[in-house]
């Protein structure tokens, strides 16, 4: 089985109104938990670092007796603030910092990341423009790869199921995309996205 | 306050995804003919100085039947010239004040009725030199509202037998309160400690200190922003004798009760759902009986097996109080648990007591595997 992409965040309500207003943190949590046990069950989970999405990862690869199956990006232009938790995965992929320009770096962490490919399938979950932007690189980079926005967790997944709905709906068995939008139980339903 | 607390417990009930619609009546002493007692039945009793005799036959009567009745008086003080005779020994309470909505009743009937759990865990996780007043104040309220209580001080470890029992332990926890100052943080046992209480779904309530900007990594918590007001006059905020205000302490107590609720049904949803979802995928039959635990038809078996979703890991009296739901004769029993955060020495502590016990305890996650093997 192919890698699995993951690109997850939580809305900040400070700086984002218009992602908090359908954001569901707890189904953000759970889903990234029940992703990441289902994925490194089988294969290995690609995902830039985030300091709350990291150490959960961590800690479920842990148990799993999975660390080597994280494959984590961090650009350099963060090496100061990343959490200790990111450090631990044996599979930490540094990528150049450009300059002092914090959305250039980014966008070269992201390409680097997404050039890892190809991929079983991509899972997006809560998140901002981050999240709105490593879907459209994804889709872009791998046409015909199917990428979920859990709408059900909110935020950024929501607003890309409602934009990008026609595109999804080729992956899922009819009545699904209503799934995406509803379904809380991730375990099975992640199961049956990854057809296992 | 009959209204109030109906209102309450159907608001509960939605919070833990029953319709109350479906599954709650409610009777007053003049209905008590239609009482059916294969119904799971509690009971609440407001005593106060006038009682009338209707009310006390209803109270004897359900008495007789051995259902759990919870006696609410104005004060404690005469408490036995406030309820009928035969409530006499049983222990009563009082609604504080700062609890119009009845939340503590409904909360103890829901508890009595199993659809929340009579175990109410929190742990307070805090830096001694930081915030210690206020994790032992906040020990007290929780206290007081028949919490158990794990206060947590960063710097007392005594190795990893004992972090593997404390870990294990979180997973019967509901709620986690994170005293968030300045350096509370820079602990890894912390960060573990928050990393595992995510994993298991628990709620978690960030008090961010005054100054302080929010700890990097924590924005699964629900945060709470206290300002230099919500101290009680005397020490400055940060150091070991500075408490809250009552005021800022009670808001607090209340958004706690509400954020362990909303895990609590979030927990027990996810469970329950899991459970469902695999057995209906296999084909088999679901019926949902009343005192939390399902029915599990077989295609061409004539018994079901009678499942009961377990919120946290369960321990051996959990496991005869199963059985006990199983009837008689007993059905075949199986609990279902999340097994994550398990202990390994409890889970072989349960892998022993499965083959000696009348029923399973069986992890969600090996359902499947359970399935396919024809149980």
């Amino acid at each position: 089985m192919r890698p699995v992409f993951l690109s997850a965040s939580i809305p900040d309500p400070r700086r984002h109104p218009r992602y908090i207003d359908t954001a569901d943190e707890i189904a953000i949590r759970e889903s990234v938990s029940a992703l990441a046990t289902v994925v490194l069950h089988h294969t290995t989970l690609v995902f830039g670092g985030h300091p709350a999405i990291s150490p959960l990862v961590r800690l479920i690869a842990h148990g799993l007796d999975a660390m080597d199956k994280v494959r984590i990006f961090q650009s350099r232009f963060f090496e100061s603030v990343v959490p200790r938790d990111s450090r631990e995965f044996t599979d930490l992929v540094w990528t150049p910092a450009v300059s002092n320009d914090r959305d250039a770096s980014l966008r070269l962490m992201r390409d680097l990341m997404l050039n890892e490919g190809p991929f079983e399938a991509a899972f997006f979950i809560g998140g901002m423009e981050g999240v709105e932007d490593e879907f459209d690189l994804f889709s872009r980079r791998w046409t015909g790869t199917p990428a979920f926005p859990i709408a059900s967790t909110g935020a950024a997944a929501r607003i890309l199921f409602d934009r990008y709905r026609d595109n999804i709906l080729p992956y899922l068995s009819r009545g699904w995309e209503n799934r995406l939008r509803e379904e809380f139980v991730y375990r099975p339903f992640f199961e049956e996205l990854l057809h296992l | 306050m009959t209204p109030v607390l109906n209102a309450t417990l159907h608001q509960r009930m939605a919070d833990l995804g029953i319709d109350p619609a479906d599954a709650l009546a409610l009777f007053t002493e003049a209905m008590m003919a239609g009482l059916d007692n294969r119904s799971p039945t509690v009971a609440v009793y407001f005593g106060g100085p006038a009682q009338t005799p209707q009310a006390a036959a209803a109270v004897a009567t359900l008495r007789h039947h051995g259902i759990f009745i919870l006696p609410v008086v104005p004060q404690l003080a005469g408490y036995k010239t406030q309820v009928p005779a035969s409530l006499h020994e049983v222990n009563g309470t009082v609604v504080p004040p700062e609890d119009p909505a009845l939340e503590s009743v409904a909360q103890r009937l829901l508890e009595e009725l199993r659809l929340v759990r009579a175990k109410r865990l929190v742990f307070i996780t805090y830096r001694r030199s930081d915030t210690r007043g206020v994790a032992e104040q906040l020990y007290r309220a929780f206290d007081d509202r028949s919490f158990d209580v794990f206060l947590d001080t960063h710097s007392i470890r005594s190795g990893f037998e004992f972090q593997s029992v404390l870990w294990d332990q979180m997973a019967d926890a509901d709620l986690l309160i994170l005293l968030d100052s300045p350096a509370a943080l820079s602990s890894r046992w912390v960060r573990e400690e928050l990393a595992r209480a995510h994993a298991l779904c628990l709620g978690i309530l960030q008090l961010v200190w005054p100054g302080h900007a929010r700890s990097p990594g924590t924005d699964f918590c629900v945060p709470f922003y206290l300002e230099p007001d919500d101290f009680a006059s005397g020490p400055a905020p940060i150091g070991e004798r500075s408490e809250l205000a009552a005021a800022s302490l009670h808001r607090i107590m209340t958004l706690a009760e509400a954020l362990r609720a909303r895990s609590l049904a979030a927990r027990h949803s996810r469970l329950v759902g899991e459970l469902c979802q695999r057995v209906s995928t296999a084909g088999w039959g679901i019926d949902i009986q009343p005192g939390y635990c399902i029915d599990l038809h077989r295609p061409g078996r004539p018994t079901p097996i009678r499942a009961f979703p377990l919120v946290g890991h369960p321990d051996s009296h959990q496991l005869h109080q199963c059985f006990d739901g199983c009837g008689n004769p007993p059905l075949d029993g199986l609990v279902v648990y999340d097994p994550l955060g398990m202990w390994d020495k409890k889970t072989l502590h349960l892998t022993w007591l499965n083959g000696y016990l009348p029923l399973r305890a069986l992890p969600v996650t090996e359902l499947n595997a359970w399935i396919a093997s024809g149980p």
